[in-house]
């Protein structure tokens, strides 16, 4: 599957302190056209955020050291130039309560653990054209 | 508490052989499908991922008996917590269902029936090993393993 980019950024922010986590994603970003910019935790996905807000879209996992994936959806929710990138949680949570809040807190889709790799591409597909969209 | 002074539970599989014990520890249908996500022109993603998951089990491992020994039932269950992810989407299903009942189990505080749970899940996790590494070896040479 490859999806037309008619936005202006290519690139991915991706945080995930699991690093094969964070591999099969980059992979699966890079198959779909885009560049994953890999972070190894919410601290460094909200510090890289503080300094950079051409992102196509992100995707976190919920639980990282120092800041999870929630607050940073939260923070990115509080700032305008942040506000319009759409984004994807990952979580082991087979939870209804943790996907509500994550759907509170901002995000935009929610792709529970374990998944396929054809899940990770079709919610992959959803999240760049809601991005196409909220434009 | 020490891992040492328990009595680790007995695993056996159902025809008892040792390379059943092995293949059935990983689904390699579930691993194989990841191939899905390759993009062109990079190295082979699969013996990537395995030797990432390898790494990391192997330190998560080892943080997790740490964990267990100094009572820190919160690490510990954060460690369980992640490996539990990589293992299930890598097909590893034993290993991601032992991680689970130690994040239960841990629930009540340090215990001996976490420490067994620990125990299983090292052998556990070896047998995962041993099955990604067959899968690893046919994949970089392949021919060598039916």
């Amino acid at each position: 599957m490859s999806f037309t980019i008619t936005q202006k950024s290519s690139r991915v922010l991706i945080a995930d302190d699991d690093p094969v986590i964070r591999l099969l994603v980059a992979s699966s970003v890079r198959k779909a056209g885009y560049t994953p910019v890999e972070t190894c935790d919410g601290r460094e996905a909200y510090r890289t955020l503080q300094a950079d807000s051409d992102f196509k879209a992100a995707i976190f996992d919920m639980m990282m050291p120092y800041l999870e994936g929630i607050d940073v959806i939260r923070y990115m929710r509080t700032e305008k130039r942040l506000m319009r990138i759409p984004v994807m949680m990952i979580t082991s949570e087979p939870d209804l309560k943790v996907m509500t809040n994550s759907f509170a807190a901002g995000a935009t889709f929610y792709l529970p653990k374990p998944f396929t790799a054809e899940q990770l591409e079709t919610t992959l597909g959803m999240l760049f054209s809601s991005g196409i969209a909220a434009r | 508490m020490n891992l040492i002074t328990m009595n680790p539970p007995l695993i056996v599989s159902a025809t008892g052989k040792v390379a059943d014990r092995i293949a059935d520890a990983v689904d390699t249908s579930v691993l194989l499908s990841l191939e899905n996500a390759q993009a062109d022109g990079e190295t082979d993603l699969i013996v990537e991922l395995i030797d990432l998951y390898l790494d990391e089990s192997a330190r998560r491992l080892a943080a997790m008996s740490s964990w267990f020994e100094k009572s820190d039932v919160l690490s510990l269950r954060r460690e369980a917590h992640s490996l539990k992810g990589s293992s299930a989407t890598l097909g590893a299903a034993g290993t991601a269902e032992l991680c689970q009942a130690i994040e239960k189990t841990t629930e009540d505080g340090p215990s001996q029936a976490v420490g067994r749970l620990l125990i299983a899940l090292h052998q556990e996790a070896a047998r995962a090993r041993e099955a990604f590494l067959v899968e690893r070896h046919r994949r970089l040479r392949p021919g060598s393993i039916n």
